[in-house]
């Protein structure tokens, strides 16, 4: 019985891919998978005459109906609350950035160092931008960014294609580092008692984000000083929107704001919403905007109510996301029974079988959280790898590939479209880049991690 | 908006298949009186217009801005000057096959929000977008603006496209490409071109060539007028506003 059942949730988890593949509504997508990989697993559980197999996973072949609805379609969106609380002060902080002018001054301030040379801006704009996103987090912010920045490239007569790709990618290096987007990620391993098994200031975690921000923010430096060795570059007539009036003069000291919280964070153990909130005053009264009481209640108000309409289109997507992974822990046994001979448990197989099929981590396949990933870390969590080893195995794929370049992630394709680049275009140029990237920190999770 | 689309929106919207854009919106101008103010705006302004879209713009002050504007003005139109006594023609097409540029026209698919008319790629490509061509040529229906006509249209493009490549040519001489400041505090240097001169000039060299009495940079709110008219009324808005600053400070 456990292997039809194994056999009916691989064809499902086939028909998800397919469907992510095909462009399908993946918050619809993840909810009909919830509801199919909890049915499975509990008609499985009806007829499985097995002893071994029964006996084998206390708790989940024993469970009731009732306790497996709850966990699913109940506990497991609760239980994401922690993770859209931190959204949305990440989204408040975003737009208090925004709105003070201050990411719009870094940029300058980034630009008028580099001056006409195309190598210097883009790798200035590149490390700014990785350090925006370093905090920032949300389409809304990547949007307000790369309409400030991509113009500034292409006017400098930087292929779009490159444009593009290295402002994607350098939001994807600082994504490494993002405490919002981390939190989503950490979600994926919580404990029986609902706490994190593996938390944001983990030092070994910390020290792996850096190394991973680093490694694909230099890969994106390289990449854009071997795209302009050749000098083609372009000078496009083109018009542009209504050029917005500068926010106001913001000081020198002000320009530290976006990295604020994650320092606070790492250096003083300072919580991440109170680093969102001490940034954020921090940004406002630098720049002049408490003036007055009733002044600061209307910036904040506005800044808040601005902030979380930039999330909100991801909430809806978010609370699926935990459905799907609470029924994939119902799924564990009988995946265990049908692959848990085929898949190796070791974990330099399956580093280097990550490295090289890392590009199935585009267009929410299967090595992406974003995805049909989230079946995948059901399926490995079986097999008993590491926390760790496995929240970088599987953060990997999903941060390079799906975050950073694929046209399923809202702000890519948005990008892409603003500056009309085919996808075929934008792939050539960032997916060879990207999977470098894979590699080179598959090869660091093992070291560290395997 | 039939039901599945509007279904289809929603679910986009909820799992985050499209980013929030708040795009404000303009008031509305009938097209002919756009084309008859565009018409008239000076040189200067369109060149503050540039200067607006310009990187190191934090750097220039208001005074050496008017002095860039005329200066580049004037090396696009004595380079416009040069370029027909060398070549013996004012016909860009001919110009362009006497430098050795090859000319390639394609239709550009409709989307996005950058809109492109034209483009120079180093060291001798230009490629012309014609499907904007096509969509002025309807436009010159409606407002019988002669710019607009298609064999007009396609030079003046061509034109400004050759400024490029005349720059890339004469780079050592050129003043857009000569001219620069420093970026830097001493003992370091950085010296950087202005990039928004080769544009000021490119108009007037495509100006002078096609011997027009107005600038060709209306052809930015024109062209997209065609694919955007929210986004032609913003950059109208705009070079309106530029042109009210002008007048005032030149009263002052």
């Amino acid at each position: 019985m456990e292997y039809v059942i194994g056999i009916l949730l691989l064809i499902s988890f086939v028909g998800l891919a397919v469907y992510a593949v095909r462009g399908g509504n993946l918050m619809m997508g993840m909810l009909i998978m919830g509801v199919i990989w909890t049915v499975l697993p509990l008609i499985g559980n009806t007829f499985a005459t097995n002893p071994d197999f029964v006996a084998g996973y206390p708790g989940v072949t024993d469970i009731s109906i009732v306790d497996a609805i709850t966990r699913v379609f109940q506990s497991g969106p609760e239980g994401w609350g922690s993770v859209l609380v931190n959204v949305m002060f990440g989204a408040w902080f975003g737009r208090v950035l925004l709105e003070t002018g201050i990411a719009d001054a870094l940029i300058r301030k980034a630009v008028e160092l580099g001056g006409d040379k195309p190598v210097i801006i883009c790798v200035l704009l590149s490390t700014v931008t990785t350090a925006i996103f370093s905090t920032l987090f949300g389409a809304g912010a990547v949007v307000a960014i790369g309409v400030i920045i991509l113009p500034i490239l292409m006017s400098l007569g930087i292929p779009k294609t490159l444009s593009i790709g290295s402002f994607m990618m350098s939001v994807g290096a600082g994504m490494y580092l993002n405490p919002v987007l981390s939190g989503q990620f950490l979600a994926f391993f919580l404990g029986e008692d609902g706490k994190q098994l593996i938390t944001y200031d983990d030092p070994m975690r910390l020290k792996w984000a850096g190394i991973g921000l680093a490694v694909q923010l230099i890969m994106v430096i390289l990449m854009c000083v071997f795209s302009l060795r050749k000098k083609k570059t372009v000078h496009a007539w083109s018009a542009s929107a209504q050029r917005k009036a500068r926010p106001g003069y913001v000081p020198s000291i002000a320009l530290v704001a976006p990295v604020l919280p994650v320092v606070l964070l790492v250096v003083f153990h300072v919580p991440i919403i109170l680093g969102f909130i001490i940034g954020s005053f921090f940004a406002l009264i630098a720049c002049g905007k408490l003036k007055t009481f009733r002044g600061a209640c209307r910036v904040l108000n506005k800044d808040f109510y601005d902030g979380v309409v930039d999330t909100a289109p991801l909430v809806g997507f978010l609370l699926m996301i935990p459905m799907f992974n609470k029924a994939a822990e119902l799924c564990v046994p009988y995946f265990n029974a049908l692959l848990g001979n085929v898949i190796p448990n070791n974990t330099l197989v399956i580093s280097i079988v990550f490295a090289v099929l890392a590009p199935l981590g585009l267009f929410r396949g299967p090595l992406t959280l974003f995805g049909c990933g989230a079946a995948t870390l059901g399926i490995l969590k079986g097999i008993g790898f590491s926390t760790p080893y496995l929240y970088a195995l599987m953060v990997i794929p999903s941060i390079t590939m799906n975050v950073s370049i694929c046209m399923t992630q809202s702000w890519v394709a948005w990008g892409v479209s603003y500056a009309k680049v085919s996808t075929k275009e934008h792939l050539k140029k960032t997916l060879p880049v990207a999977w470098i990237v894979c590699a080179v920190m598959q090869l660091i999770t093992y070291v560290m991690f395997g | 908006m039939g039901n599945y689309e509007k279904w289809k929106t929603l679910m986009d919207a909820f799992s985050g298949q499209k980013p929030v854009e708040n795009m404000p919106s303009f008031p509305e101008v009938p097209i002919v009186q756009m084309v008859q103010t565009l018409c008239s705006i000076e040189e200067q302004v369109w060149g503050m217009y540039a200067f607006e879209r310009e990187p190191l713009e934090g750097k220039i002050s208001l005074g050496q801005k008017k002095q860039y504007i005329k200066a580049a003005n004037e090396c696009g139109r004595s380079w416009a000057k040069k370029v027909m006594k060398e070549y013996e023609t004012a016909q860009p097409e001919t110009i362009a096959k006497k430098m050795g540029i090859a000319v390639k026209k394609t239709a550009r698919p409709i989307g996005g929000e950058i809109v492109l008319f034209a483009q120079f790629v180093r060291p001798n490509e230009i490629t012309i977008f014609t499907d904007c061509i096509h969509k002025a040529n309807l436009l010159e229906k409606e407002c019988d603006c002669k710019i607009l006509q298609e064999d007009i249209l396609e030079k003046i493009l061509l034109s400004h496209e050759l400024f490029h490549a005349v720059e890339e040519k004469h780079q050592k001489e050129i003043y857009t490409h000569t001219e620069k400041i420093e970026l830097w505090k001493k003992p370091f240097s950085n010296r950087s071109k202005i990039v928004c001169l080769s544009e000021i000039a490119a108009m007037a060299f495509a100006a002078e060539i096609m011997r027009l009495q107005v600038s060709p940079y209306m052809l930015d709110i024109l062209l997209t007028y065609s694919y955007d008219k929210n986004a032609a009324y913003g950059l109208y808005e705009e070079i309106c506003s530029l042109q009210a600053q002008f007048h005032d400070e030149a009263i002052l």
